[in-house]
């Protein structure tokens, strides 16, 4: 029989595991860090000013048009939802299915979740002609009549679909983090630090209630978060499926749609993961080429599953006989925007699948290029579906291209700066590993149940 | 200390139940903040310190015979100084107000009144249907009424109704025969 | 200013102020039209910011206490009320519009004394209901900002006048000025052909007393027509043409239903005789060298150079007269042209000579129009002429009768003016309705001339070309502020009734005459203005007081002189036919006309600057148009600029690819590259009128050979439709007669199931059809809309990024090879389906579906998702992307907008509403008259204006109604059936006159199980 890998290398006592994950939280940031935060916060802040003038101009400053109405908001809102799912699906599908090795990347991943919906939820509110009115989408009571909204329409059901995805991330990524932050306070020197950490552990005292309840709400929250999986992203998807435009029109979108979230979820978890290895190297030992490797297997795998799709839909156009469609998807492929469609392919279906070999799956700086590819793949897939549907649909006299602005390029990057500004945050105020959970997981794979003896190998 | 925190925890949590019953529980309609942005009760001061209950009220003059545009268009607009003068060539000519009217007329200009009851650009509402619904002829003060109110009464013009869409919707789903409610009726 | 459409070279200054670098220009160079709306200083889009800023303000400030107050607004009600005026209720005055060549009858619809729309006079004999895009515009340009606001007096030195040294003037003044320099005598009066009797006598009683010199020219001249008739008829008439009189109509680039004399007119006649449910359809046969309208209308469609155009229509008569026994001098048959050297296959001109012969007497053919105005003009003319008489058409479908009236420019005028000039026999030079200094070619000397003259006096209403060196510019007024009356057809008279007073201090042409005859001491006429003249006359001819008003509520008086004997072709004609050889190696030049510019008289009018050029769909730009296979010899792409030479004479211009033009021939368009005066046409496009011929003291503006030469630059052309083709797709459904007569109508019927019930309406039920068959393309309806939906105009940057407002379209589709395509045209608006995509996925229920069937847009509960526009196939919604209506509230121009339509702010999405206020209105009446609605009561402006009657508007729960009719039809389709949006306007089938075996594009790329019907 094979036997068990270490979950967790070099041999750890429990405090050595706090130790090791309270540093960062404890420690004052290195140079690497605050260069790259300020980097980040200087491209955050470009993003709300960008953003600013947008609103109190118009949307014409972005190449959004007649016909191609939506465009990199929508693109780049799809693409942030899609990024914030790998999180759940670790944390609650993998937890239910008692994957332990899930244990040391579940934080980050959650966290990565929290911050990628937070990004990609701006875009809804701000793509709109008069963004100051929003709350119109939100069924409240008023005085026009008064005057409900469009239940049938799928942005509507995107804002629930949304929201609550947001808050059970958040509450579960939070109620994960309680214990920690317990730890944390306790070991805390400075008072202030007591404080703060004492409100955010709500005062969690480790006892035998505090833990049996806690497993409890965790477990209920995984099993709540569980379907959200699937809801989110198939309601995102639904924004296109449910209209009537060729190639938006699409049954296969909602399981597509999830798969690529997956897909993209776990490319970032990769990037961001890589990046922390650097900055942390203690971490290492946590997160170990192994976690690695699970999860380049699950980016190679979706990334076919995405592939697969991307050809179903090709034979479904052709196969449905309308003339709209198929021209749709010809269009894709060999229209004005093939270079859209073919970056999208290479990055999404052929580069991934580097990953049949090992040695390529555990190459640091290989699954950190190809998880890059697999992000930059996905952003184009959503413009793709965006943009080239739209810009040549039933009435030839109708077409247009898109007209890309800096706006736009604003726009994306400028999100970038957000997500990033508070990642880096969170990486020095969150323990980034969850000690409660890795804690159960230190023997697992190991030869003597003696700390003290694994010492000898250092 | 752990207790501190259960407490604080407590604490948080009545704040937000209290909050939630309390914005779900109170009633809309009333609630002052559904008045936000509507003009109810505006009665602003008029260059001239024209008194409807003076002509309306005590002098039993219709309102036709100054808002003569009701009967044949959207707006009733404001009467033009000739009308004014139909009478006050000769009644109260000594009193200031009235001086001040005859001199803007025979100079050919026109009073600057304050605008009372404001709609959006984006509203259009017809004052000759609603007259023609709601009133005979010989006694368009019924309908008039309906809406601002007892003009008859006022020293100073008013506005009663809060003239929110919701207002004007509350009756055209109630009253008999019904109203249209269309978007296009009120919006285009 | 990186927004400049056309980047003009250095040697071909954009405007005269550029030029002489006046401050004015120094101060323009910052304000483009379409800047960004990022610069604060800009006009408009700084505004949208403001606005914005306001919202905001004003928003949050409501939204903090319950007790903040809105903008105190003022009602400040009239002094003493005019009896006609009802505030918000629209008047309607008969009156009427010259436009250079053309005579309209209209109805202007005024609102508290301000004119709003105007539509024909539905009672007119010449275009009835119908009107031309320009005369939906020229409403505009009533409100026109750059308009003067009243006379100017150049003070600046003869020698070299500029007008950056303007005073403005008190009329007393010039008319002193103007007195004392009459006095001197030798005056001379350059002006336009006016079909007005008064204004004549005025003018001839006026130089009379000055011993003064009428000199008449017009751009869009008719000279040769009317030279030609002489020689053959006798008399220089411009004649009557009836089209729906003719089961054959040739034209040998003669853009009747486009440009040339009275296209309205002819569009409306041309179609009584193209009803395909009838036993016969009339069929129309282009040549031509650039396509028109009326070429894209043709059921068969020619190339031939200009310069054939003699040579082809000395080809047609040899065939003809061959067929009548005769035949031509040798003299003549030299010059006549044989299908291979056209270009034609073999026996085309014998089978069209064989058609007209067929159809002796109820034929047409017809040339004219500046396409024809080449080397052979009048020889063309006379050839015309005899055709028609040999083939029996005088008297018939051409006639003396009912000719045209006033049309007398002569270019031989220019050239007397000059010589005049020269020898110094012009002391005063009056300009009145033309602008030669733009209109001419700088080649002819004008300007310095102009210098010579001790006063130049304008009439101008804008600091043009030639007010610019004027020393006094007297602005006439726009014709909405100013009486007169015209017989434009021989035998009806129109009123012309002014419907706004004068805006500026402006004086009408006429008064100004009587003015200043008065100061110089010698009366004209007893009168003190032109109107108390002018009713005087015409009361003598209508009558008593009452009858007068009559006639101003009636708006014309007369009808087309009819009947008359036809009149014989002169013995001497043949003989006059000298046909000059001016056969062209290599490219030749065509100088052309455009539905909407014309002689660019309304260039600054900005609904017809962005309104899309009915045969190209270009906005903002004139180009050099060129075949498709010219430019691929050439490698010439859309949008490369290209230097365009003519005898020294050089442009820049980019080049647009052509189909369906002749291989010989480069096209560039009139009316464009306006120099002074008019902020808005300033830098669009350049003037083609620089590159007009003169050759013995005649002036040609086709056929002379000119030098195109490729040049590394490109410009992106601003073309509002995306696609030519139709992709095989079934969207204009369409049949040639003969099929059609065998049940075939092209259109391809799909079996459409729902698993929804149908909607109930108990009221009224909206419905529209359009029949293709009878839209020429003409685009009236899209300005009608324009201007009575208060639709904003964007520029030229902005439709570059697909962003053009308009609720209407019209979609030119070409088929077949592109060296001579056919073309559809197909008004698009928004279809209010049934089951309306649009509507389901709004979040906030801004668009949605009324009790009567219309799909209701709520601009102010739109937030702006554009979703709806996604969502729609026919994608007819236009999205505010900007603070767009800015653009209305530049001075006067707010004074255009409809107050029964809200204007819409920016970020809300807008569409067609099937003129949705007019329907309340329509209801309102009926309701107060307590009757029922009547079928065709409620007209929306696209159907008020369309000269075809192409668009009909009614209710479909009355089963009598013409609509209800239409739909019954068996030509009528739905487009995009497949996609079962149900709309609720139908289109009806496409009918070809043509022999050729025309399969729709449709049948050929499908194989469909759905059997056709």
């Amino acid at each position: 029989m094979i036997e068990r890998k270490q979950l967790i290398l070099g041999n750890k006592t429990y405090k050595e595991i706090t130790d090791d994950i309270c540093e960062p939280v404890e420690s004052s940031p290195g140079r690497g860090w605050i260069a790259l935060f300020f980097s980040a916060k200087a491209l955050f802040l470009f993003y709300i000013v960008s953003i600013g003038i947008i609103v109190c101009t118009g949307m014409g400053l972005l190449g959004v048009n007649h016909p191609v109405g939506w465009g990199t908001m929508i693109v780049t809102f799809v693409f942030w939802i899609g990024i914030g799912h790998a999180g759940t699906l670790i944390s609650a599908v993998l937890f239910l299915f008692r994957q332990k090795w899930r244990t040391s990347v579940a934080r980050s991943a959650e966290a990565m979740t929290v911050f990628a919906v937070m990004t990609a939820g701006i875009f809804p509110l701000i793509h709109t002609g008069r963004p100051w009115l929003d709350f119109w989408l939100i069924p409240y009571p008023n005085q026009r009549g008064p005057l409900w909204v469009n239940f049938r329409s799928p942005l509507l059901w995107d804002v629930f679909a949304v929201s609550t995805y947001a808050t059970v991330s958040i509450v579960f990524w939070y109620v994960g983090l309680v214990p920690d932050f317990a730890t944390i306070r306790d070991r805390a020197k400075t008072n202030l630090r007591k404080k703060i950490y004492g409100i955010l552990s709500l005062g969690w005292r480790g006892t035998g209630r505090n833990w049996s309840h806690y497993e409890m709400v965790y477990m209920l929250l995984a099993g709540l978060s569980t379907p959200l999986v699937l809801s989110v992203h198939t309601i995102v998807s639904f924004d296109f499926a449910v209209s009537a435009l060729p190639g938006w029109h699409t049954t296969i979108f909602p399981p597509y749609f999830v798969a690529g979230a997956i897909f993209s979820g776990f490319g970032m978890v990769v990037t961001l993961l890589t990046l922390v290895r650097i900055g942390f190297p203690k971490f290492k030992d946590y997160i170990t080429i192994d976690h690695m490797e699970v999860m380049n297997k699950i980016i190679m795998a979706t990334g076919m599953m995405v592939g697969y799709a991307y050809g179903a839909e090709f034979f479904i156009a052709w196969y449905s006989g309308v003339p709209y469609e198929k021209y749709a998807f010809i269009n894709r492929a060999v229209g004005p925007y093939w270079w859209a469609y073919w970056t999208m392919v290479t990055c999404n279906v052929i580069i991934p699948q580097i990953f049949w070999a090992k040695w390529a799956r555990r190459s640091i700086p290989i699954m950190f290029a190809v998880s890059i590819f697999v992000n930059i793949g996905m952003w184009f897939e959503r413009f793709v579906i965006t943009v080239t549907s739209l810009h040549r649909d039933y009435l030839p006299s109708n077409w247009g291209m898109y007209a890309w602005s800096r706006w736009d390029a604003a726009i994306l990057f400028g999100s970038f700066g957000m997500f990033l500004t508070i990642f880096l945050l969170y990486l020095r105020f969150f323990p980034a590993i969850s000690i409660a959970e890795v804690k159960p997981m230190l023997y697992v794979g190991r030869k003597s149940k003696d700390a003290k003896g694994g010492h000898g190998g250092h | 200390m752990s207790f501190r925190h259960q407490a604080r925890l407590g604490q948080l949590l009545a704040v937000t139940v209290a909050l939630i019953v309390g914005l779900t529980s109170c009633n809309w309609k009333q609630f002052t903040w559904g008045h936000i942005g509507y003009n109810t009760g505006y009665a602003p001061k008029q260059p001239i310190p024209f008194s409807h209950k003076l002509h309306a009220g005590d002098n039993k003059i219709q309102c036709l015979y100054c808002h003569t545009n009701v009967e044949y268009a959207k707006h009733s607009a404001i009467p033009s100084l000739n009308i004014c003068m139909n009478c006050h060539l000769l009644v109260a000519t000594d009193k200031p107000a009235i001086k001040e009217l005859q001199q803007k007329y025979f100079a050919g200009e026109s009073i600057n009144w304050v605008k009372v009851h404001m709609l959006p650009d984006h509203v259009k509402f017809n004052h000759k249907r609603h007259v023609h619904r709601f009133s005979k002829p010989e006694d368009r003060y019924v309908a008039c009424q309906k809406c601002h109110g007892e003009v008859a009464k006022m020293d100073v013009i008013e506005q009663i109704s809060s003239l929110s869409m919701g207002w004007c919707i509350d009756c055209h789903r109630n009253s008999e025969p019904k109203g249209p409610l269309n978007c296009s009726t009120c919006h285009h | 200013m990186e927004n400049t459409p056309v980047d003009t070279p250095n040697q071909y200054w954009k405007s005269l102020d550029e030029k002489y670098q006046t401050p004015e220009f120094l101060k323009t160079l910052e304000n483009e039209f379409a800047s960004s709306p990022l610069k604060s200083e800009d006009g408009q889009d700084g505004l949208a910011r403001r606005q914005f800023m306001k919202l905001m303000g004003a928003s949050v400030a409501l939204s903090a206490a319950a007790c903040v107050r809105r903008p105190v607004q003022k009602i400040i009600p009239y002094n003493k009320r005019p009896a006609e005026i009802i505030p918000d209720l629209p008047n309607y005055y008969a009156s009427s519009w010259f436009d250079g060549t053309q005579g309209l009858g209209l109805v202007v619809k005024t609102r508290e004394g301000r004119p709003l729309f105007v539509s024909g006079n539905a009672e007119h004999p010449l275009n009835g209901r119908g009107l031309s895009a320009r005369a939906s515009a020229h409403i505009l340009s009533l409100y026109d900002p750059d308009r003067l606001k009243g006379p100017i007096f150049n003070s600046v030195n003869p020698k070299k006048r500029r007008n950056s040294l303007r005073a403005d003037a008190k009329w007393e003044q010039i008319d002193a000025k103007v007195a004392a320099q009459l006095k001197k005598g030798d005056v001379a009066l350059l002006t336009a052909s006016y079909p007005s009797e008064h204004t004549q006598s005025l003018i001839t009683s006026f130089l009379g007393k000055f011993s003064g010199k009428k000199y008449v020219w017009d751009t869009m001249t008719t000279e040769s027509l009317r030279e030609a008739q002489k020689i053959s008829y006798g008399s220089a008439v411009v004649p009557s043409y009836h089209f729906d009189k003719s089961l054959l109509t040739v034209s040998l680039d003669a853009d009747f239903l486009g440009t040339y004399l009275s296209p309205v007119h002819f569009t409306r006649n041309f179609n009584l005789s193209r009803n395909p449910e009838g036993k016969k359809m009339a069929k129309l046969i282009s040549f031509h060298s650039v396509p028109s309208l009326t070429a894209l209308n043709a059921d068969d469609g020619y190339q031939v150079a200009a310069s054939q155009q003699l040579g082809l229509a000395l080809g047609l008569l040899q065939r003809v007269l061959a067929g009548k026994g005769t035949g031509l001098t040798a003299e003549l048959k030299k010059f006549a042209l044989t299908d291979e050297q056209l270009g034609f296959e073999n026996g085309t001109l014998t089978t069209v000579a064989k058609q007209l012969l067929e159809n002796s007497g109820e034929s047409l053919v017809m040339a004219g129009g500046i396409q024809c105005e080449s080397a052979n003009a009048i020889n063309l003319q006379l050839v015309v002429n005899w055709l028609n008489s040999a083939l029996g058409n005088e008297g018939k479908t051409i006639a003396a009768q009912g000719s045209y009236q006033g049309l007398e420019g002569k270019s031989s005028d220019i050239f007397e003016l000059m010589k005049q000039i020269d020898d110094g026999k012009v002391k005063t030079l009056i300009i009145h309705d033309v602008n030669p200094l733009y209109s001419l070619p700088a080649s002819l000397g004008l300007e310095e001339r102009l210098n010579k003259v001790e006063m130049v006096i304008t009439t101008s209403n804008w600091m043009d070309e030639t007010s610019y060196l004027a020393n006094v510019v007297a602005p006439a007024g726009h014709p909405m502020e100013n009486w007169n009356e015209f017989e434009f057809a021989n035998g009806v008279h129109t009123i012309q009734q002014p419907t706004v007073r004068p805006l500026g201090d402006t004086r009408s042409f006429e008064d100004s005459l009587i003015m200043w005859a008065q100061a110089a001491g010698s009366e004209i006429t007893a009168e003190k203005t032109f109107f108390e003249l002018l009713k005087k006359k015409v009361s003598g001819i209508v009558g008593s007081e009452a009858e007068w008003f009559e006639y101003l509520q009636k708006g014309f008086r007369g009808e087309v002189a009819q009947g008359g004997s036809a009149r014989s072709l002169s013995s001497a004609a043949a003989s006059q036919i000298k046909p000059v050889d001016s056969k062209v190696e290599g490219l030749e030049l065509v100088i052309f006309p455009t539905v909407h510019m014309t002689d660019g008289s309304l260039a600054n009018v900005s609904w017809l600057q962005e309104l899309p050029d009915p045969v190209s769909k270009i906005v903002w730009d004139n180009v050099l148009t060129l075949s498709p296979k010219t430019a691929k010899d050439m490698g010439i792409k859309d949008g490369t600029v290209v230097t365009v030479e003519v005898n020294g004479a050089t442009l820049k211009v980019p080049a647009y690819i052509q189909p369906g033009q002749s291989n010989k021939v480069a096209g560039i368009a009139l009316g464009y590259g306006r120099q002074a005066g008019m902020e808005l046409a300033k830098s669009v496009g350049v003037n083609a009128a620089q590159l007009i011929q003169s050759v013995d003291g005649k002036l040609q503006y086709v056929g002379f050979p000119v030098k195109v030469t490729k040049t590394s630059e490109k410009i992106e052309l601003a073309i509002t439709q995306g696609h030519n083709s139709m992709e095989g797709r079934q969207i204009v459904a369409e049949s040639t007669f003969k099929g059609y007569k065998d049940g075939k109508t092209g259109i391809h019927r799909h079996q459409i199931f729902s698993i929804w019930g149908q909607h109930k309406y108990d009221g009224h039920k909206w419905g529209m059809s359009i029949d293709l068959n009878t839209c020429t393309g003409c685009s009236a309806c899209m300005v009608a809309c324009q201007s009575e939906n208060n639709i904003p105009v964007v520029g030229k940057k902005y439709v570059l990024q697909g962003r053009e407002m308009h609720w209407i379209r019209i979609d030119r589709y070409y088929s077949g090879n592109e060296a001579s395509p056919d073309a559809v045209f197909q008004p698009v608006l928004c279809q209010h389906c049934e089951n309306a995509p649009c509507e389901t996925v709004c979040p906030v229920l801004a668009t949605v579906h009324s009790d009567e069937g219309l799909n209701d847009m709520v601009y102010n509960r739109c937030v702006g998702t554009r979703y709806c526009s996604n969502n729609c196939p026919y994608k007819v919604r236009r999205f505010n992307w900007f603070y767009y209506d800015g653009h209305h509230r530049k001075e006067n121009l707010h004074m255009a907008l409809n107050p029964d339509v809200t204007v819409r702010t920016r970020g809300v999405m807008e569409k067609c509403t099937f003129c949705v206020q007019r329907i309340k209105d329509g209801k309102n009446t009926a309701r107060d008259e307590n009757r029922p609605l009547k079928d065709g009561e409620i007209k929306t402006a696209c159907e008020e204006v369309c000269p075809t009657s192409a668009i009909t508007f009614g209710d479909l729960n009355d089963k009598d109604s013409k609509v209800s009719q239409m739909f019954a039809s068996q030509r009528q389709y739905t487009l995009l059936e497949e996609v079962n949006a149900a709309p609720r306007v139908r289109y009806m089938a496409k009918i070809r006159n043509t022999d050729r075996v025309m399969s729709s594009a449709h049948d050929a790329n499908e194989k469909h199980k759905e059997e056709h019907t």
